[in-house]
């Protein structure tokens, strides 16, 4: 039978309930000693004469690696081949040659792929920041021409680990390729209202815009005003402060009364927010005035000082920047 | 695996001469794609992790006819966060891991000043400045970011606006007692974290520790007998 639950390799048995439930036969090991696999010579890793940091497999694991490297040699598809592979990707779920010749068995097999999907969703399950996982999951979804079940997955993943960088990247991909963006927005909303300070939902936020209705004015307007709502809420966050800077960047963008006005806002609320303070040296650098620049060159020496110590250096160097405008400036006007 | 295993040989002293250099560079023509990406195989997946193995495999094997420079730069420029960050692709989050192999890429390309956001990219760097170094904004700090922000810092020119006293206690408090360092502190230990840990502290300067080539990941004691490894100056201009 599986290893037991509880094992190093499966902690909480999960990976076992899964391959039980599987449509491929049950496996017995040690393969070495399965009747079901004597026509296959098992091949050993070649580690090379003298290996230098051999790693110290599980004798499950070699038996595991030594009849997959056989099945590759034979380039076997099959059913047997099939239900290995599950167990190479339990035994090592970032090997990509495991995954690689998965794909290739379902696809020569004729499996149903949907329900890949529940495999793929159950090994996410102790393995969700993983590169080759999410690959796989795109390539199946890709080869089903559809991505009806990936929001729901996406959403229910992201919920659960609001920021992990596979499943957005994962979200972007079917977003994009299949034009899903309807509801996005609503979802960015769900999301900052668990966590306004997600940096991944803000850029999520950017991302939606920049492939529908592009930044136009009506859009920046708008999002000035939902990036000040925010920043009332939290101000020394820097996540929607770097979205305001993506904003005042954009072609379209003709609102700094509108920018000024929710900074003084901010200001007013808390003047001692670091945030706010560098965000108005850069409107100061971005913008310059004499009279700007004298105050940016202030707040650059109380951040310094006071109120951002651990980036004192920063400090300085911005301060440096101001000082160099404000002479730039005084200049041109004499 | 391919860069892995390039970086090894440089680190053992070998000369690469017994390295069958046409098939891994006609290999990246087949790995880079239309966008300028690369992938890891033909069957997988692209980004820019693998844009810095195939510039780092270019630049050690002295042979970027692999590699569609234009394409690639014009790529990693597209993948600028309007945060100043660079992220895995185009679109996705700035992220310390994925701005380093970006600006590792352009160094290596001698094409840094292709930048569009320049001042944002430094201001990104500095705000990743917490107890220790984050991957990105509004997350903890982790021990391995000592590498991939300390060395971007470093081939912009502004490692000196980090806070190096700051970085080096939050890595010692990652050193474990079975030695080696983790993510944070009090967590197990693992290679990944111990390698860019010790990474971190050496462009830190303290700890008598090897200099470490920031563009490369590796000593510069490893990357000196490859002659081939002349990249071009990475100080960003003022």
């Amino acid at each position: 039978g599986f290893e037991s639950p509880g094992s190093p390799q499966d902690p909480t048995g999960r990976m076992a309930a899964v391959a039980s439930q599987a449509l491929e036969p049950a496996l017995s090991f040690p393969l070495s000693q399965s009747q079901a696999w004597t026509d296959l010579q098992p091949i050993p890793q070649d580690d090379g004469p003298n290996p230098v940091v051999p790693i110290a497999y599980s004798p499950h694991f070699v038996d595991v690696m030594n009849y997959f490297r056989a099945i590759l040699k034979k380039q076997e598809y099959s059913p047997r081949a099939l239900a290995l592979t599950k167990e190479v990707i339990k035994v090592n779920p970032a090997n990509y040659t495991g995954w690689l010749f998965r794909r290739e068995c379902l696809l020569a097999l004729k499996c149903d792929l949907k329900k890949e999907l529940a495999f793929i969703d159950e090994i996410a399950q102790v393995s969700s920041k993983n590169y080759q996982l999410w690959h796989h999951r795109r390539v199946i979804i890709q080869e089903l021409g559809e991505a009806s079940s990936e929001l729901k997955a996406t959403t229910s993943a992201l919920l659960e680990d609001p920021k992990n960088y596979h499943v957005w990247a994962h979200r972007q991909w079917v977003l994009r390729t299949f034009n899903l963006f309807d509801k996005e927005l609503d979802f960015v909303d769900v999301l900052l209202e668990q966590d306004i300070r997600n940096n991944s939902a803000w850029n999520q936020r950017f991302f939606v815009f920049k492939n529908t209705t592009g930044f136009t004015r009506e859009v920046i307007k708008s999002e000035i005003e939902y990036t000040f709502k925010a920043l009332m809420k939290t101000p020394n966050n820097l996540s929607p402060w770097n979205y305001l800077r993506g904003l005042i960047k954009q072609e379209k963008f003709d609102m700094m009364e509108d920018v000024n006005k929710g900074t003084a806002g901010i200001y007013k609320k808390d003047s001692e927010c670091a945030e706010c303070l560098a965000f108005l040296i850069d409107l100061a650098l971005e913008y310059p005035t004499a009279k700007k620049l004298k105050t940016a060159s202030k707040m650059c020496e109380n951040l310094r000082d006071n109120l951002s110590k651990i980036r004192a250096k920063y400090w300085d160097y911005q301060r440096d920047n101001v000082e160099k405008k404000l002479e730039e400036v005084e200049k041109k006007a004499s | 695996m391919t860069y892995s295993a390039l970086c090894a040989l440089q680190i053992l002293g070998d000369d690469l001469s017994r390295v069958d250099k046409d098939a891994i560079i006609q290999s990246l023509k087949l790995l880079q794609r239309e966008n300028g990406c690369f992938r890891c195989a033909t069957t997988e997946e692209d980004d820019m992790r693998f844009m810095y193995c195939a510039c780092v495999i270019s630049a050690m094997l002295g042979d970027w006819s692999g590699v569609n420079k234009d394409a690639a730069v014009k790529y990693i420029v597209e993948s600028q966060a309007f945060d100043g960050g660079i992220g895995l692709r185009i679109g996705a989050e700035g992220h310390g891991g994925t701005t380093y192999c970006a600006i590792a890429s352009l160094v290596l390309m001698g094409c840094l000043e292709s930048l569009s956001d320049k001042a944002g990219l430094v201001r990104w760097c500095c705000n990743a400045q917490g107890e220790g170094f984050v991957g990105r904004p509004n997350k903890p700090p982790d021990s391995c970011y000592s590498f991939w922000i300390g060395a971007t810092m470093k081939m912009l020119g502004i490692y000196d606006l980090s806070n190096k006293a700051k970085n080096r206690e939050f890595n010692l408090k990652c050193q474990t007692k079975y030695g080696g360092f983790g993510k944070h502190p009090d967590v197990l230990p693992d290679p990944l974290h111990s390698y860019f840990g010790i990474c971190g502290l050496s462009m830190m300067g303290f700890d008598g520790l090897l200099p470490v080539d920031p563009v490369l990941g590796i000593t510069e004691r490893a990357a000196k007998s490859n002659l081939m490894l002349k990249h071009p100056e990475s100080k960003m201009k003022e």
